[in-house]
């Protein structure tokens, strides 16, 4: 029996180079809508996100300096402010969590006290989380008073 | 001219495109916003390029769908910011026609040909119009990754009508351009803030390229001299890493990210 066609008569491929018949594994498209979760690793999932958030607000800071901006966030991790003082004026990034779902960045720069003011007036955390806010108007003041 | 006529002595939109200068400016600072170093340099240019275009507002939004449980609304802001308020104490991400408009259709609309369709999206209509963008230019920012990752540029005027006059064709050009260029400076910057965040190596990355050819954990065992077993343990460490369900969500999120 001849033995000249057998597989390991031809030279190693190599292994970057697999051909289709060994690419078994699925691929999500990234042009297709999220592949939804099963209910069990969904709930897995969930259960892993929320875990990891006691030890996230125990690490994290009130306040803090990260990068030469002074982050503000409120004690749920829900809310968070980065403020930074910058040629141009004040930088702010407001970022809003939830645990699972959606996250809304806003980032705006403003050049003078009135605008930042009319923005803090407007700004959803005065009721709700009254010393963050105190906190963001006397820091956002001070960055552009360049007291900061 | 209408406008000037309801207006005062405000030009027209028409009348703006007139000049020779004004694609040029806009032009001019196109190259700038792609090479930008600083968040604070990009919002600085938009609000450049906002005013040259002779709006009064601007906003451009980028939708990212991590996995089926995650999406992240970023946007640069280059408006009145109570507008960004009543976007936020509102949740108007689920129902801003803007990114609708963008998540289904790549040409740039007006505000007066777009259709809302729900109450809140009259409603967001509504409180826009109040704050800036009483007429409006929608651009989308199309990508790859289809209705995974949007980007919508809207510039907006305090003038009703503002964009429906002779000037708009040059606009909508121009739009079009400025989306893309903040888009690609946004993405640029998604993707450092994930690199710093998750810690991923190089060896992290090229596993997740050997995934996202398909392949099995032991060809790439194979590939990289380690048993299969490991291959699933590495795999492991990188979807936590990246807050990912599975290896398929991981590599679904580098990829969305310009990580491969």
């Amino acid at each position: 029996m001849s033995t000249d066609c057998r597989p390991s008569a031809a030279p190693p491929a190599s292994p970057i180079e697999v051909s289709p018949p060994f690419t078994k594994r699925r691929i999500d498209h990234i042009d297709e809508p999220a592949r939804p979760l099963g209910a069990k690793r969904a709930a897995l999932q969930v259960r892993r996100l929320r875990a990891s958030q006691p030890v996230a607000r125990a690490a994290a800071k009130k306040m803090g300096i990260d990068a030469g901006a002074l982050i503000l966030e409120s004690k749920d991790n829900s809310i968070a402010f980065s403020l930074r003082a910058t040629a141009v004026g004040l930088l702010i990034e407001r970022t809003q969590r939830q645990p699972v779902g959606s996250r809304l960045v806003q980032t705006m720069v403003f050049a003078d006290p009135t605008t930042f003011e009319r923005w803090c007036a407007s700004e959803p955390i005065r009721f709700d989380n009254p010393v963050l806010y105190d906190q963001l108007r006397r820091e956002g003041h001070e960055a552009l008073c360049g007291k900061r | 001219m209408k406008h000037c006529a309801a207006n005062g002595d405000l030009p027209s939109l028409a009348e703006l495109t007139r000049s020779p200068e004004y694609s040029a400016r806009v032009i001019d600072i196109l190259p700038a916003i792609g090479d930008a170093d600083t968040t604070e340099t990009v919002v600085d240019l938009f609000q450049q390029a906002v005013n040259h275009l002779g709006a009064d507002a601007g906003v451009f939004m980028s939708y990212l769908r991590d996995d089926a449980t995650r999406a992240t609304y970023r946007s640069l802001l280059a408006c009145d910011p109570v507008w960004a308020s009543e976007y936020a104490k509102r949740g108007w991400y689920d129902h801003d026609p803007w990114l609708r408009h963008a998540t289904h259709e790549t040409e740039p609309v007006r505000s007066s040909e777009l259709k809302v369709t729900s109450a809140d999206e009259e409603a967001f209509a509504d409180v826009s119009a109040a704050l800036g963008f009483a007429s409006a230019v929608i651009a989308p920012a199309p990508t790859c990754a289809g209705q995974s990752r949007i980007g919508v540029l809207c510039l907006g005027s305090n003038r009703t009508g503002f964009f429906d006059d002779d000037g708009y064709p040059k606009v909508r050009v121009l739009a079009r351009a400025l989306a893309m260029e903040l888009h690609r400076w946004l993405l640029q910057a998604i993707r450092k803030e994930l690199l710093a965040k998750s810690r991923l190596t190089a060896a992290d990355v090229e596993l997740l390229r050997h995934e996202a050819a398909g392949h099995t954990s032991k060809v790439i065992g194979g590939a990289l001299n380690i048993e299969a077993k490991t291959v699933d343990c590495r795999f492991q460490r990188v979807s936590a890493k990246l807050d990912a369900p599975d290896r398929r969500t991981a590599v679904r999120i580098a990829r969305l990210y310009g990580l491969l």
